[in-house]
């Protein structure tokens, strides 16, 4: 396909994920040799997935930190949750921060917990924000070079 | 979630395409990217989110999947429950993930039976490997499914055979041991069994590497002084044939802790499986449309047929054992213009496979093993003919995934030119990778369709390990590359039951290289031979042999569906309680020196 300006875009933009950290180059380059014919839009559905599933991860655990006492449980899966998610497409600074987070609330320190959560939000509110634009212009490639 | 992708065609273009596996992880993001990964690796996907879910689709569809990853975490199941019904209920190799190695975990579901505990990000190499969990757990299957077969079996048969009683075949007394093996899956004692024999004193398990070089004196004193006469003798009257060569044998390996009686032992048991193998093929001409292959093969294989009438009463060389493997090979030699009646004569124990043994009446011990090698391709010349079509058919449904995996072979691909009638036969040193590719001929087995088709999916591979084997044919010149080719076919053959037990041994240790393989290629080979019955042999022995080869690449090998069709062909269980004699599992097929690559290694697995 020819180098059109929305790629090129899109190239620029890929480019300053891997520079800033937000996506690991090898996690994401690996995904996409995935991608082939048979399911094209393979990158763009599962960074939606992570996208909406991330976000959800996220309001559970800041949930069950609220809570008094601390769903512990639900921390725990979801905290799991959230790491391996992150992992799967790369997300290097979520799954930084998620490990953090692992950290204190595996040593029971929910107050450090609470401050690596927000941390973790605002990772997250960036990666979202970028990756969703991402997201929409990849699909947008795809349709116009249909 | 859970998607289908169908089972439906086997991919015959790479082993292992079309491996069945369930994948249960509830975050969405990681099933639909191992999904995608999966689908990389040609195999047949099926996701799930929920562990219950998962549980569902196993029992609905049992056997319709071969193995099952899930992530240690789900919501509504523990992992590790999940892995335990799996387990319990469908004996299904599961491996686990997770997004951390903590030991303790990693523990815990070694504990619960996990075969594997991949890291998240998982990588696609290590997806895959996993084919080699499920071959690993076939080989084990199939080695125990042929102990309690060869046990049953060996109850049956054990009327009458007086030479036996000195507890060289498996007695009574080893079933409990032989059980006890079946029960403790993994790393069977291989001197369980073997134990009960006459030498009771020191087990000796007969390794490859013993075993090559019992042949290899053997082959040095040219089965000369191991006579005919003197073996009918054996056979007939009790008389031990331990004067006769063991010390010759013995003093030629130079193996310092030996005894005469090991040898002795284990000389008696090889000439069971020889003279059985030659019985095997006398009476089953047709063997699975071997005979056929007879001509053929005897055209093609030159040699073959010219050689070595092959004990065969009618000479024919595919009826005894061309599918099997190794007997076939073995048709030692007779010469044409002699044996028949010595062929008769020596078939008088039961053998198992066509095999023809090469050792007893060779009139010309020389001209028998090269005869033996040429013969061992029977494979090649019958293969066009051999009917393998019936296992085949169940193979490929059965496993439509299995397809012969050449890649893991790392040895050198010798394919058996069996077609070209031996000449091509690969020297003994070289690797000889056969597979079995189902539809298509592996390219290993020169042997061409039979060879291939014999149902399994499981490519033979040769192991590298073979090499060492071939070294003791080495004096076996030029024929012996053809038997290299044909060890497998033979030694497919062979596998019934006693392969199976060979292959169980080897199994349970993988750092037995070749055992392992063949220990594998046996069993199923075995396996299937006691399933299908006659026409199974070829396809064993292409199964064992190619599990003898590889060793323990193998283990996990190609081996995909280990699922033998089952025939299952009574007179291949008589030729079992043989083998199971006190652990030297060699007497099940027969032992061709030249192509003991292959048998060698089953007979190893003692």
């Amino acid at each position: 396909m020819a180098s059109t300006p929305l790629r090129q875009q899109l190239s620029i933009m890929r480019q300053s994920f891997f520079d800033e950290g937000i996506l690991d180059y090898g996690q994401v380059s690996f995904l996409e040799t995935l991608e082939n014919e048979d399911d094209p839009d393979f990158i763009e559905n599962v960074f939606s997935l992570f996208l909406r599933d991330s976000t959800r991860y996220i309001a559970s655990i800041d949930k069950a930190l609220e809570t008094t006492p601390a769903d512990y449980p639900v921390l725990e899966g979801m905290i799991y949750r959230l790491k391996g998610s992150s992992a799967s497409i790369g997300a290097a600074k979520i799954n930084d921060e998620t490990n953090k987070l692992r950290g204190f609330f595996g040593e029971g320190d929910l107050e450090g917990a609470k401050t690596s959560l927000q941390n973790l939000k605002a990772e997250h509110a960036i990666f979202k924000q970028k990756l969703s634009v991402y997201v929409g212009m990849l699909k947008q490639a795809k349709l116009s070079e249909c | 979630m859970m998607e289908h992708n169908g089972f439906s065609s086997p991919r015959n273009d790479s082993f292992p395409a079309g491996l069945r596996v369930l994948v249960v992880d509830d975050d969405p993001t990681w099933l639909k990217i191992l999904e995608k990964m999966l689908k990389k690796c040609s195999y047949e996907v099926t996701t799930c989110g929920l562990a219950r879910d998962a549980l569902n689709l196993l029992r609905e569809r049992k056997g319709g999947y071969d193995i099952v990853i899930s992530d240690v975490y789900m919501p509504d199941m523990d992992g590790f429950k999940l892995l335990e019904h799996v387990g319990l209920e469908m004996d299904l190799p599961v491996i686990m993930m997770s997004v951390d190695g903590e030991t303790s975990r990693v523990m815990k579901g070694v504990q619960h039976g996990a075969c594997d505990y991949l890291l998240k990000p998982i990588r696609m190499k290590e997806l895959r490997n996993i084919w080699q969990h499920v071959f690993r757990k076939k080989i084990h299957e199939i080695r125990d499914i042929e102990i309690l077969e060869g046990i049953e079996s060996f109850q049956m048969t054990t009327n009458g055979s007086d030479q036996y009683e000195d507890g060289h075949l498996l007695c009574g007394e080893d079933l409990p041991s032989i059980k006890k093996r079946k029960d403790s899956e993994s790393k069977h004692d291989e001197k369980d069994i073997g134990d009960n024999t006459s030498t009771k004193k020191a087990r000796v398990v007969w390794s490859v590497d013993l075993h090559q070089k019992f042949v290899k004196a053997v082959n040095l004193i040219g089965f000369d002084t191991i006579s005919l006469s003197c073996f009918y003798r054996a056979m007939t009257s009790n008389v031990c044939l331990a004067e006769v060569g063991p010390k010759k044998i013995l003093d030629l390996m130079n193996v310092p802790w030996l005894t005469r009686e090991n040898v002795a032992s284990h000389l008696q048991k090889y000439r069971l499986y020889l003279s059985r193998l030659q019985k095997e093929n006398d009476l089953k001409s047709p063997v699975g449309g071997i005979k056929q292959l007879d001509s053929p093969s005897r055209d093609s294989a030159g040699s073959f047929g010219s050689r070595n009438s092959l004990n065969l009463q009618n000479n024919d060389v595919s009826s005894g054992g061309y599918g099997f493997s190794g007997s076939s090979l073995v048709v030692h030699n007779v010469d044409p213009r002699s044996h028949d009646g010595d062929r008769k004569r020596l078939v008088t124990t039961p053998v198992a496979e066509p095999k023809r043994a090469l050792t007893v009446d060779v009139p010309n011990p020389h001209k028998t093993r090269c005869s033996q090698m040429e013969f061992g391709h029977p494979l090649a010349p019958p293969q066009s003919e051999v009917n393998f079509g019936a296992f085949d058919s169940t193979f490929s449904t059965k496993y439509p995934w299995c397809g012969i995996p050449e890649i893991q072979l790392k040895q050198e691909h010798n394919p058996l030119h069996l077609n070209d009638g031996l000449s091509h036969l690969p020297l003994p040193g070289q690797k000889q990778l056969i597979r079995a590719d189902y539809p298509q001929p592996a390219p290993a087995m020169s042997s061409a369709p039979s060879v291939t088709e014999r149902e399994f999916g499981c490519p033979i591979k040769i192991k590298p390990s073979h090499n060492e084997y071939r070294s003791n044919a080495s004096h076996v010149s030029s024929t012996a590359s053809a038997v290299d080719s044909s060890p497998l076919q033979t030694k497919t053959n062979m596998v019934n039951h006693q392969a199976v037990e060979s292959i169980s041994k080897s199994t349970s240790s993988t750092e037995n290289q070749g055992l392992n393989m063949n220990s594998i290629a046996d069993l199923e080979s075995s396996r299937k031979n006691m399933n299908l019955g006659m026409p199974s042999f070829a396809t064993l022995d292409e199964d064992l042999q190619v599990c003898l080869l590889s060793g323990d690449s193998y283990m996990n090998l190609e081996f995909q569906n280990i699922e033998i069709p089952e025939y299952f062909d009574p007179g291949l269980i008589t030729d079992v309680p043989i083998n199971f004699n006190d652990g030297l599992r060699f007497d099940y097929e027969f032992y061709d020196p030249t192509e003991y690559s292959l048998i060698d290694q089953s007979l190893f697995i003692a």
